[in-house]
């Protein structure tokens, strides 16, 4: 709800005067395009750095890995 | 995945409180990828040991590994996408490896950094934002790192050494495209080699300069041509840019950049770019 709320504000910030649009306005519009925390719940995840990694730390803590394979960049959500 | 059980509270709270997690992105461990040579050899260990056990296999996978590096259990990321499901899956591997529950073993850190970067080099932070939720790649946005280096960021100010008000000039073409190359909505196929403009340009125009600090206003536009998928499919990512640059005119080094779009539309969706400087 929050989000469409979000949304719909800036599908109205569209209708600014560009022309002149003042750098308060620009800075804001900046901020509240920022990601979400709860568009990012992906970063409260505990991720190892690499396979290795992840195969070390399951040893020493007698955890299981698990290993997500996949095309793109999904820390920056282009995948 | 990530917009699916990578956010959901019991799939997060299983991967913390159970299990090592670790995400591999194909390009780095094809052939030609950078991962270091021991990496793409664990991987394909991993991969080669679930055939052998006749599971599912492939480059979009969930993959459980035992404790003692043994393959336990995969699964095709279109199954793995359903919440229940993959909840299910890890549920059965804590049960059958018994695996005593803990606190993440890994602190938790936000995954999209910007890149390392030499002294005085300005890094941007893009975000990418759908605003009618169009499409399946809209659920959350999506973000990029530019790095202009000293050099550029003069090339950027107009390589001028004094500046006056009213003074306006246009950012040469292979910088605003470093930039406006990433000025597109999620979508699967991120090459952005691919990507071919139709037109582009970023106009800069000194609005005051105070001693060592001066403030320039951006504007521009851009059409560009970005398939959605790897396939080329004619797609064009359009709008117009606005916003400001402030910066020191004595050494050209720029301190701030905050820039947005306006009426940026793809593929019938609208979406919306913004873009500030972190240092």
């Amino acid at each position: 709800m929050r989000v469409a709320l979000t949304l719909a504000l800036l599908v109205g910030a569209t209708c600014i005067g560009l022309a002149e649009i003042s750098f308060d306005a620009v800075q804001q519009r900046v901020a509240e395009l920022q990601p979400k925390a709860e568009e990012k719940r992906f970063d409260e995840i505990g991720w190892a750095k690499d396979i290795r990694e992840a195969k070390r730390l399951a040893k020493e803590h007698n955890r299981p890995v698990f290993l997500f394979t996949h095309d793109g960049r999904m820390n920056i959500g282009r995948c | 995945m990530r917009a699916g059980p990578l956010s959901n509270k019991k799939v997060i709270d299983l991967l913390n409180g159970y299990f090592v997690p670790v995400y591999s992105v194909n390009e780095d461990y094809s052939r030609k990828g950078g991962a270091p040579k021991e990496e793409k050899e664990e991987r394909e260990r991993i991969f080669k040991a679930g055939y052998a056990a006749k599971k599912s296999v492939g480059s979009v996978h969930v993959y459980i590994v035992k404790p003692s590096g043994e393959f336990f259990d995969s699964m095709h990321v279109a199954e793995a996408a359903k919440p229940k499901t993959l909840i299910e899956m890890l549920e059965h591997a804590v049960s059958e490896l018994k695996v005593a529950p803990g606190k993440p073993v890994v602190k938790l850190q936000p995954q999209s950094q910007g890149p390392a970067c030499e002294a005085d080099a300005l890094t941007l932070h893009l975000t990418a934002r759908s605003l009618d939720g169009k499409g399946a790649w809209s659920e959350f946005p999506v973000e990029n790192w530019v790095v202009l280096s000293p050099v550029e960021q003069k090339e950027f100010l107009g390589n001028r050494t004094a500046v006056k008000a009213g003074e306006t000039w246009t950012i040469p073409a292979g910088l605003s495209e470093k930039l406006l190359t990433h000025f597109y909505p999620a979508t699967e196929n991120n090459d952005v080699t691919k990507n071919k403009f139709l037109d582009q340009k970023l106009t800069a125009t000194v609005v005051n300069v105070n001693g060592a600090r001066g403030r320039a206003r951006v504007t521009g536009n851009f059409r560009m041509e970005h398939s959605f998928y790897h396939k080329a499919d004619g797609k064009i990512a359009e709008g117009t840019v606005i916003g400001y640059v402030d910066f020191d005119p004595t050494s050209q080094q720029i301190s701030d950049v905050q820039l947005i779009t306006d009426k940026a539309t793809y593929g019938g969706g609208t979406f919306a770019i913004a873009v500030r400087a972190v240092r």
